[in-house]
């Protein structure tokens, strides 16, 4: 209920002189490289913090940001799709920009390690990418919702991003999909299947992106004794090996899609994209 | 989806500023879990606020809610989190142990020193002596609720105060919001400008002392900035997965459209009418023409999804006391924030930059142990 009685009137503010602390792409990184006092004291914070770098911190040069992604929230379909279903995460370290998750539990041979990208990261490549070939992905996404289901589970699939002109969506991350190979849907029948409802409902052409993972360690455990238990080890060659290996599967689909959208019509060639 | 069940329009206290009709409306256990299995369809994870009138005058709908929901997330394995808005009044150890085994969040509303002017007994007795033991019962089970203080025009010399007894009480996480309904003057304002300047030092110290803390509203408007393109986006994205039950299991957009039912976009046992919200969604997408030039449009809690209703037609409902709170409150926060940036503080940097503070705060206070 709106009250009238007041002395006000609507009217913009004009002239408003942007403030000058930065936001989170045009903030220097370099600002985070000191910890508050109150952590100092604080094994584990400062441990999590000392394997952040620089480098995990850097973001992306997207000028979107999204909420942060831990291995609790959201990214249980990436565990699962290689820990055979558990669901018990130790930890999350972020190295470089990659997240590495400790998992135990579930039906697998023991602890493993996983890393892949944030969604945070991903999302930005793709849409940079995506932007610096002629579409960018700058509409506020719709809340358009798509199901696939068969008589024992029904999967749910958001858009993640949206171009309104040619109605185009991507949705991200799909590996949680892998789950349904248990319950005889491939992984080809589930995207088949939203795809479809996309287009019906919402007239959407929705594309399928998977958040990449790359297992990494030799399952050489050592024994945690914060943790107590064991846990499996991997070295910093591995973390960085992993890394390049989610770039790389990552711009591969990324390219596959401005394939797609070039053969379709919907982006020009590329050597007709101005800068 | 994070949905509002508004479990009754009924109180034990009769707040001036409240702008929930009081009636005697209540939502059965059997309409409760229908909408939990409404969210359930909605995907995970489902957040579920408890709201009223006064929620905890139907605690063994709560309870009932709580035990489908778990339920559910024991066979399937969807994530649910719970939270609550409450005055406090019925706030028990019984109550309060039910809401750490099941991680309920509990926000208290409470107006310090300002207590006894807005919020009293419906015989218009005093509440501040009888809830005097109940914000440290609240903070031994939960040191992270939430105070929760509404500003009315008539107690607005009183802001500062009202932080300071909330933080001295042992609240790390403090609201503040307008009652935008009350007549406010122009010199209402003035006193208010005044008062965030107040608040602003306050928050500064607070922060460079590294003190742990959220204020809002100044917390939200840096955030405004700090998060760029993204805050509307997300805010918006936010407003259209947020509905509200009311208590007949009619669903509604949010909370401020539960007694219009003009505004109802279904039904816990139908489902929700995607044309109508399709077009309550495109609706709040249209900001008004005057909204458009705005300089602090983009950071506006107000410029888009706050609809209102002339007869038949919608629009967005920003009202001039919003506006000009927004046009106030603005330029102190980036005040604010400027200086605890030039200054390198390093909790300003890591509260308002590091996409990590949520999980490392946590991994302090010890919440996160994997």
């Amino acid at each position: 209920m709106m009250n009238n009685k007041h002395e006000f009137d609507l009217s913009p503010m004009q002239n408003y002189t942007p403030p000058t602390y930065p936001n989170r792409n045009t903030l220097d990184r370099a600002k985070l490289r000191t910890a508050p006092r109150r952590w100092a004291k604080h094994a584990a914070v400062l441990a999590c913090i000392g394997v952040l770098g620089f480098g995990a911190l850097t973001g992306c040069a997207a000028p979107r940001t999204y909420p942060p992604a831990s291995c609790e929230d959201g990214l249980h379909g990436v565990i699962a799709a290689y820990t055979q279903g558990g669901s018990h995460y130790l930890e999350a370290r972020r190295e470089f920009d990659v997240v590495v998750c400790a998992h135990w539990g579930g039906s697998g041979g023991g602890p493993i390690y996983v890393a892949y990208l944030t969604e945070q990261e991903a999302l930005g490549i793709i849409r940079n990418r995506l932007c610096e070939a002629g579409i960018c992905f700058d509409a506020p996404v719709p809340d358009y919702a798509a199901i696939a289901e068969n008589s024992e589970l029904e999967a749910t699939a958001r858009l993640a991003l949206f171009d309104e002109r040619t109605r185009q969506g991507i949705v991200f991350p799909a590996t949680w999909w892998d789950d349904f190979i248990w319950w005889n849907m491939t992984h080809g029948q589930i995207e088949d299947a939203l795809q479809q409802g996309f287009a019906r409902r919402f007239n959407v052409s929705a594309t399928f992106m998977q958040n990449p993972g790359e297992s990494i360690g030799d399952y050489d455990w050592v024994w945690d004794w914060e943790l107590d238990q064991e846990i499996a080890t991997f070295t910093e060659d591995e973390k960085q090996e992993a890394g390049a290996i989610l770039y790389e599967r990552l711009n591969a689909q990324i390219d596959a899609f401005i394939a797609q959208l070039r053969t379709e019509g919907i982006l020009p060639p590329a050597e007709e994209v101005q800068p | 989806m994070n949905l509002t069940l508004h479990l009754t329009n009924r109180c034990n206290l009769a707040c001036t500023y409240c702008f929930v009709p009081f009636g005697n409306l209540r939502m059965t256990a059997d309409t409760a879990k229908r909408a939990v299995d409404f969210a359930v369809t909605q995907g995970s994870p489902t957040g579920i606020l408890f709201y009223g009138g006064e929620p905890l005058l139907e605690r063994d709908v709560i309870h009932q809610t709580v035990a489908h929901a778990e339920e559910i997330r024991k066979k399937t394995g969807h994530q649910f989190s719970y939270k609550i808005t409450t005055n406090g009044l019925l706030l028990d150890e019984d109550f309060l142990k039910f809401a750490k085994s099941v991680n309920l969040t509990i926000g208290f509303s409470h107006d310090g020193p300002a207590q006894d002017d807005c919020r009293f007994f419906p015989d218009g007795s005093p509440s501040s002596q009888v809830l005097s033991d109940k914000i440290p019962l609240l903070l031994r089970y939960q040191p992270y609720a939430v105070g929760m203080s509404v500003l009315d025009a008539s107690v607005v010399h009183k802001a500062t105060d009202i932080i300071k007894f909330l933080r001295r009480s042992g609240f790390r996480y403090m609201t503040l919001n307008l009652n935008y309904d009350a007549p406010w003057t122009q010199a209402d304002f003035e006193v208010l400008g005044r008062e965030y300047e107040k608040l602003a030092k306050l928050y500064r110290n607070w922060t460079l002392d590294e003190q742990k803390f959220y204020l809002s509203p100044f917390d939200q408007k840096i955030l405004s900035h700090i998060k760029g393109a993204a805050y509307n986006i997300d805010r918006r994205k936010m407003s259209q997965n947020q509905p509200s039950i009311a208590p007949d299991g009619t669903i509604f957009p949010g909370s401020r459209y539960v007694d219009d039912p003009a505004f109802a976009i279904g039904d816990v046992r139908t489902g929700i009418d995607e044309k109508k919200q399709t077009f309550f969604i495109e609706k709040g997408a249209i900001p008004l023409d005057v909204c458009k030039t705005c300089a602090i449009q983009s950071r506006c809690n107000y410029a888009y999804d706050m609809l209102t209703r002339q007869g038949d037609a919608f629009t967005i409902g920003i009202s001039p006391v919003q506006c000009a709170h927004e046009k106030l409150l603005t330029p102190i926060a980036d005040k604010l924030a400027e200086d605890l940036y030039r200054q390198d503080s390093t909790l300003f940097m890591h509260k308002h930059y590091n996409e990590m503070f949520p999980f490392l705060s946590a991994l302090e206070d010890g919440i996160f142990k994997g």
